[in-house]
């Protein structure tokens, strides 16, 4: 029975003894029978070979799962849906922030009361969702802060996979980071430059820091994600300098716009930047807007004349060194003083003399022709340069200058302007510019004396109308004065001069008031004495206004001594007798017999009767005893 | 002595519900026997130490053992024997069986067969010469599982799941069978990394506990595999535990071989159970008088030389001859 397999050669034996020979109708059912085992122990052969490989893959694929688990120095655990731990690895930290055995608990139960609330939650988002997700905590030990990240990732056998890492260097790291970050963002914010970080390629803003926002006008929000050539560099759109034409921005004056769209004037400065393999410009600017318009303005006035808004001297030179080459000729220089500055500025003020500088502009502007510059070189001094003008040209200005003059001086209520004017014209190559400016001085400083010698009018007229602007010269009051006082003159036989300078002496006799303050000047009640003590200067300061005009030095003794009395008590010298000028005697009492006759605010006029009765009272001690009789006669006769 | 079984050798033939007896007389070698009822001591480990204090260690050559088969906790008396025999004294033997009922197994020396008890004969003198060979022919399949529940050699958990439910999504249909179809899936228990694994099989279960309990020990924390055999490997597993007992006593054909074979291996054998027997005596000759049992475990040095241990799913031959 060779060839039979070993189940059916026992079986045959079994059920027919050792020495059964298989019968030939039975040998086809024998040979299917026999076919049929060792076929079925080929496929069993085969399925056994199969599961044997298979278990050996599957062992070796857990090896290998196993070998890079171990290689790894995390923590792994496999847990079930209720957080039960059924196998771990302890990693190479064996810190694993989890108290106890490990295999058979809960996790949840095994961590500290907070942690095991985070893996609770997050076991159950794996089982409902089943999706990794992740947690971060961290724990306290040995009175350090330890950081750790649990992965969790569901397996297909409802088990949960949970690797946890200690990322404690990297937390601090990480904060280390932020904080450094912090540091910067608030050296950042606390320069007082712009700071604007652009994507290269883009040229989209990424970043922004205080000023930036400051002088854009925008939050952060607004201006990152935009365009940088919306605001940063505007005029250089696809003409980037830096990345398009290769420039360096080093301190560079550029314009950009702000959220308005106004145009601001900034010093800008470009440099390159790599973060995290990425190309960017950071760009730092100044807003120097302010500073240029200051600067305008600086050189604006270093050319200009505040006051007047007329070019200034140094300008003027400038001119006049250009002119030198004689390509404008002729050439022709007038120079216009105003007279009597210094007296208006001392008496009535600095305010009405500038006025009166303003005034002279306009006057002199209005009088020019185009293409002639007109400069204030002085103080009291402008000066007109002109090219391409002869004599005649020159000679038509100066006198539509003295037209307007006397024009503005006709309208005028406030006061009178007076210029002295000088020209000169040159028509040299070159030119001497100085020579021909010190003939204009020389012939305006003529005109000036001229102007001098008769300005007493002038004089007398600009203060009058100062003082009558000043509304403390009672109407009426210096007519009568002079009146008084000429037929007091007449009648002692005094000589034409000196009664015209008495006659000047009554109506300026008080001009130093207007250097009193009003609130005194114009007190309705009595004054302190320190009021009376101030009030007392209007007689000095009268004297000093007339010492810078010519014509008034002799009035101006006078009107010092105005108040001196007959015996001695006056002021401010206190003058006996005759050494007080006999002017002086003669106004005193002139002047007290008007005051006392006339109304005032605060009193009715006194009548005639009382007031002769009055001066008769204070003849010999205010008044001079010898005068006062005959100013009475004269008075007894004008009223017949 | 002697004990219930789950089938009988005699000669080349295996038996079931038969009586098979072998009468055997040394010229030169003395023996003596002693019993234990495990019911009457704490443990299987205590039931093993009292058994080798209470034999005469003098000339001791070798001890056989024969013991209940379900009462007891087979690795436990193993190492509670060693415990308390010199070290060159080998142990081989079996624990008795119940065919494939699992209920009551039963165990004799110059008494009647009873249950909870342990027989042990020592053989003393140096005449006699003892082989022994103990091969399994298994293989583990399948991922290694983490024992996470176990008490002794009760098994409950897996991997955090069920054992018991393990096996009888394996078995399929045949779950109905357990205990006794267990044995077609016997664990691989794996002690130490890279160290071939002690093979486990299925003693009862317990439906109410979940539960599993083996012939040996089932520590928690170790990795066990399934395993599965077919009749060519199992048959040459038989060959080589011959070859190995053969080896072992110096290449001589032995007078008299015992076969201690696993119930499982013939639950899976079926009628070709005999063709491992054939292979036994092809090894050791045809003069060699074979006897033995099916049993619910097996004692046996894994190796020669090396400490005895309880086996499942082996042949376990101890061969004996007298110079």
């Amino acid at each position: 029975m060779n060839g039979i397999h070993n189940l059916l050669r026992r079986q045959l034996k079994q059920h027919f003894g050792d020495n059964f020979a298989v019968p030939g109708e039975w040998q086809g059912f024998i040979n299917a029978v026999n076919d049929a085992y060792r076929e079925s122990d080929a496929d069993r052969g085969m399925l056994e070979r199969a599961l044997d490989l298979s278990s050996q893959e599957l062992l070796q694929a857990n090896s290998e799962m196993r070998a890079v688990i171990t290689a790894f120095p995390d923590v792994f655990l496999w847990i079930d849906y209720q957080g039960t731990v059924l196998d771990y690895k302890a990693g190479s930290d064996t810190n694993l922030s989890l108290n106890g055995n490990l295999v058979g608990n809960k996790i949840q139960d095994i961590s500290q009361e907070c942690i095991g609330e985070k893996f609770y939650e997050a076991i159950q988002q794996v089982k409902q969702n089943k999706s990794a997700i992740s947690i971060e905590y961290y724990s306290m030990m040995e009175g350090i802060k330890k950081f750790f990240e649990a992965r969790l990732l569901p397996l297909l056998s409802n088990k949960i996979f949970v690797v946890i890492r200690d990322i404690t260097e990297r937390k601090l790291a990480e904060e280390k980071l932020q904080e450094s970050e912090k540091h910067l963002r608030t050296i950042l914010d606390s320069i007082h430059s712009g700071v604007v970080l652009i994507d290269e390629e883009s040229h989209v803003i990424k970043d922004v820091n205080r000023m930036a926002m400051e002088i854009i006008g925008l939050p952060k929000e607004k201006i990152v994600g935009s365009h940088c050539h919306s605001y940063i560099c505007p005029a250089e759109e696809n003409k980037c300098p830096i990345t398009d034409l290769g420039q360096e921005v080093n301190h560079a004056e550029r314009t950009m716009i702000r959220f308005d769209g106004k145009p601001l004037s900034i010093i800008k400065t470009v440099r390159r930047l790599t973060l995290s393999n990425r190309s960017y410009l950071l760009e730092s600017f100044i807003d120097i807007t302010e500073r240029k318009h200051m600067e305008e303005q600086l050189r604006y006035l270093s050319l200009h004349d505040a006051l007047t808004g007329l070019y200034n001297r140094v300008y003027f030179e400038e001119e006049m060194r250009r002119l030198e080459s004689g390509r404008y000729n002729p050439v022709g220089i007038v120079l216009c003083d105003v007279d009597e500055l210094k007296l208006v500025n001392d008496t009535l003020g600095h305010e009405l003399g500038d006025h009166m500088l303003i005034e002279t502009a306009n006057v002199i502007k209005k009088a020019m022709r185009q293409g002639g510059m007109v400069a204030r070189i002085g103080g009291d001094e402008f000066a007109i340069l002109l090219s391409g003008s002869d004599t005649a040209d020159i000679e038509g200005i100066c006198a539509r200058i003295r037209d307007s003059i006397h024009a503005f001086n006709v309208n005028s209520s406030g006061f009178t302007l007076s210029l002295s004017l000088g020209y000169s014209v040159a028509d040299a190559v070159p030119n001497d510019m100085d020579g021909l400016f010190k003939e204009a001085d020389d012939n305006m400083y003529r005109e000036k004396m001229l102007h001098r010698r008769s300005a007493g009018s002038v004089i007398v007229r600009i203060l009058m109308k100062a003082l009558k602007a000043r509304n403390f010269v009672t109407e009426g009051h210096a007519e009568r004065l002079q009146k008084l006082v000429e037929s007091m003159a007449w009648t002692m036989g005094l000589n034409n001069k000196r009664i015209a300078d008495l006659r000047l002496l009554a109506w300026l006799h008080d001009i130093g008031k207007v250097g009193i303050p009003d609130r005194i000047l114009f007190k309705p009640g009595p004054l302190t004495p320190e009021e009376t003590r101030i009030m007392k200067q209007h007689c000095e300061i009268g004297y000093q206004i007339t010492q810078s005009a010519l014509a008034l030095m002799n009035v101006g003794e006078w009107i010092q001594k105005h108040h001196e009395w007959w015996n001695g008590k006056g002021y401010p010298q206190g003058l006996k007798g005759e050494d007080i000028p006999l002017e002086c005697r003669i106004l005193s009492i002139a002047d007290a017999y008007d005051a006392m006759t006339s109304d005032r605010p605060y009193r009715q006029a006194m009548p005639h009767e009382k007031a002769v009765a009055e001066l008769k009272e204070c003849a010999g001690s205010q008044f001079d005893p010898y005068l006062v009789p005959s100013f009475v006669e004269i008075l007894e006769k004008e009223r017949i | 002595m002697g004990c219930s079984t789950a089938g009988e050798i005699s000669g080349a033939r295996v038996l079931d519900n038969s009586l098979v007896s072998t009468a055997v007389e040394f010229k030169h070698t003395k023996l003596y026997g002693t019993e234990i009822k495990l019911s009457k001591v704490k443990n299987s480990f205590q039931a093993g130490v009292l058994l080798a204090q209470s034999i005469p260690k003098e000339d001791l050559s070798h001890l056989f053992v024969l013991s209940d088969g379900l009462a007891v906790n087979g690795s436990e008396l193993v190492k509670g024997l060693m415990r308390c025999l010199p070290e060159k004294v080998t142990v081989t033997g079996g624990l008795a069986g119940d065919g494939s009922d699992f209920n009551e197994t039963l165990t004799f020396l110059n008494t009647p067969p009873q249950k909870d008890t342990v027989a042990v004969i020592g053989f003393y003198g140096d005449r006699l010469k003892i082989g022994y060979g103990s091969v399994g022919g298994w293989d583990p399949f399948g991922p290694e599982r983490l024992i996470t529940r176990s008490d002794g050699n009760v098994l409950y958990e897996m991997d955090g799941r069920s054992a018991l439910e393990l096996y009888k999504v394996y078995l399929g249909e045949h779950a109905a069978g357990l205990p006794a179809t267990g044995l077609l899936f016997p664990l691989s228990i794996r002690v130490k990394d890279h160290e071939k694994g002690l093979v486990r099989t299925i003693l009862s279960i317990n439906e109410e506990k979940q539960s599993l309990t083996f012939a040996g020990d089932m520590p928690d924390g170790k990795y066990a595999r399934l395993m599965k055999a077919n009749f060519d490997r199992l048959i040459d597993g038989a060959v080589e535990a011959a070859k190995n007992s053969f080896k072992s006593a110096g290449s001589v054909s032995p007078a008299l071989a015992i076969l201690i074979s696993c119930v499982g291996r013939k639950l899976l054998l079926k009628q070709r159970t005999e063709e491992e027997v054939e292979g036994v005596r092809d090894i050791l000759g045809a003069d060699t008088v074979l006897t033995g049992f099916y049993s619910y475990g097996e004692i046996c040095p894994f190796a020669s030389g090396a400490g005895p241990e309880l086996h499942n799913q082996t042949m376990t031959i101890t061969t004996f001859r007298e110079d």
